[in-house]
């Protein structure tokens, strides 16, 4: 084996390296549907609280089933997101190993549709509520 | 070469998304927070202030996440036709609005205090 066979250009190092890029994606993924959770976490708990607080000092109360169902369905996306994530990696890992990757936009369609789709539901509700 | 390329910019894609997610968050609460002031009686300035600029920054969010999509979609066919050309419009409006934003938010509590 010379020194060159498993350098920087080599085909052995690119494999490794796309693997390595691969798996960065994932992570990216499952950060991304982490945030997508805690964001519809907020949405849901700081509606239930604000409800709560109106109750007690007898203000005319949030809606907060509309935060609840706005938060519920930010997470329950978070996870479908986690899933055709993963899906996708498994996919691309074999990609890989054939040496022929097809690039693919259905999961980021997805994440940003529903991205946008929650964000203006959101707007929405704090124009009702505001 | 191009695998990387791809997956790069899914990753990039996948942080313009996570910036408009966390910019969602934040209008919310600071619209939200408005609502818990005025609950406990703070005086209404920082009502009044902070229901639009909590909805602004949600708008915000929600155009940046949205803007995502056709940025990954113009990169992935330029990698694929090995003719990709960086574009620096979107991120210059975006440290553009964060900076007036950061100025409006400095002067909004120096002065609502």
């Amino acid at each position: 084996m010379t020194a060159s066979a498993d350098g920087p250009g080599s085909a052995e190092s690119t494999r490794a390296r796309e693997h390595l890029a691969n798996e960065r994606t994932l992570l990216a993924w499952v950060r991304t549907a982490v945030a997508l959770m805690g964001l519809g976490f907020v949405v849901a708990r700081f509606g239930l609280f604000l409800r709560q607080l109106a109750l007690e000092r007898a203000a005319p109360p949030e809606p907060s089933h509309v935060s609840a169902a706005i938060g519920a369905a930010l997470v329950a996306a978070s996870v479908l997101i986690t899933g055709v994530s993963t899906v996708r990696f498994f996919r691309a890992r074999a990609q890989i190993e054939r040496g022929r990757f097809e690039p693919e936009a259905f999961t980021e369609v997805l994440t940003v549709g529903i991205t946008v789709v929650g964000g203006l539901a959101l707007l929405g509700y704090l124009v009702a509520t505001g | 070469m191009r695998t990387r390329d791809h997956l790069a910019n899914v990753r990039t894609t996948l942080t313009w998304v996570r910036t408009g997610m966390i910019l969602m968050g934040i209008g919310y609460a600071a619209d939200k927070l408005a609502t818990l002031d005025a609950l406990h009686g703070v005086s209404n300035g920082v009502r009044t202030l902070g229901h639009p600029l909590g909805m602004t920054v949600v708008a915000g969010g929600v155009v940046i996440a949205g803007t995502a999509l056709p940025r990954f979609l113009r990169a992935r066919a330029r990698i694929e036709s090995d003719r990709f050309a960086p574009r620096v419009g979107t991120d210059l409006a975006l440290v553009a609005a964060l900076g007036v934003g950061a100025l409006v938010l400095l002067v909004a509590l120096a002065v609502v205090r």
